[in-house]
């Protein structure tokens, strides 16, 4: 493949990517196609003009580790955003506020009491 | 005299991986560098995802600007890849030609980013303003600091090349330097679409 021909599909890929990111269609569609054109060009970059289509299979470990390790990245934090996103929502923020109980036998009591009613 | 001369002959004929000595650390090198991006983009991710009032990026960013500038920086990687066609052709004017291009890409690329960047402070998107706007500076700015260093390096390369000190038996030098430059390019590919378009 001709560096013209890699040029032109960069190109192509890069005025669809404009044009679908101003298009009306369902979410989970929209981010997939971005990935896959994203990773597309990406590796058209690495393969062509980072002379990877030269180098030996090693060299592609040593360049599509961090790929893996980026993607292992992205899937821990997620867990970690949802769950601290819920607890913001339920403005369940006050255990970390609050000063531990005194009786570790029966914590519950010690968080719930100003909450409860008073008499 | 001879002495560098020789011991620099010997490091270029190490070879791991197929590759010579300075190639296969330039790719660890970017391998490494390429985590501190994947970090960044997953905590974009991350924080975009937790983040219900997250904006839309089309409707605060300029989509069409950046692309331009995509464009410019998909072009600098093409005539990095002429520059190093050239001096291993042994053309050096050629090498130095297309070298200077890829400089002007890479210098319109950074002023591009400071007319953006001047243009959403103006309208009151500062690094402390939003979760969004964090992680859009810190990424964007992450990446602009590689652009500088690639100006930098391709400045470096083209003061090498008028001084005559890249022959075709130096070009592995351009073809680093060419290692570095289609790396910012693919970051810039991923950060497009992932903070700009997605």
């Amino acid at each position: 493949m001709s560096n013209f021909t890699v040029f032109m599909i960069l190109l192509i890929v890069t005025v669809a990517e404009v044009g679908l990111a101003y298009m009306d269609i369902a979410k989970w569609l929209k981010v997939t196609t971005f990935i896959v054109m994203a990773l597309y060009k990406a590796v058209m970059v690495a393969y062509h003009f980072m002379h990877l289509k030269f180098e030996r299979r090693g060299m592609w470990v040593i360049a599509s580790a961090p790929l893996f390790l980026g993607v292992l990245i992205t899937i821990g934090t997620y867990a970690d955003a949802e769950k601290g996103t819920d607890v913001f929502k339920k403005g369940e923020l006050k255990p970390w506020l609050e000063k531990p109980a005194h009786d570790p036998a029966a914590p519950a009591e010690g968080r719930g009491a100003p909450e409860g009613p008073k008499h | 005299m001879s002495q560098p001369a020789v011991a620099d002959h010997l490091l270029s004929e190490r070879r791991v991986l197929g590759a010579a000595w300075d190639k296969l650390m330039m790719w660890l090198f970017l391998g490494s560098d390429a985590m501190g991006f994947a970090a960044l983009l997953g905590v974009y991710a991350a924080l975009r995802f937790g983040d219900e009032r997250w904006p839309i990026p089309q409707e605060v960013l300029g989509i069409n600007f950046t692309a331009l500038m995509t464009f410019v920086l998909i072009c600098s990687s093409v005539t990095m890849v002429k520059s190093y066609e050239a001096i291993q052709k042994d053309d050096r004017v050629g090498c130095w030609r297309w070298l200077f291009a890829t400089f002007l890409g890479g210098v319109f690329f950074l002023a591009g980013q400071c007319y953006e960047y001047t243009h959403l402070v103006e309208h009151g998107i500062t690094l402390g303003s939003s979760n969004f706007a964090a992680t859009f500076f810190c990424t964007t700015g992450f990446h602009g600091c590689h652009v500088l260093g690639g100006v930098i390096l391709l400045g470096t390369a083209l003061a090498k090349v008028s001084a005559g000190q890249i022959t075709k038996y130096q070009s592995n030098f351009i073809e680093n330097v060419g290692l570095y430059w289609h790396f910012v390019d693919l970051v810039w590919i991923l950060v497009f679409t992932f903070i700009y378009l997605v």
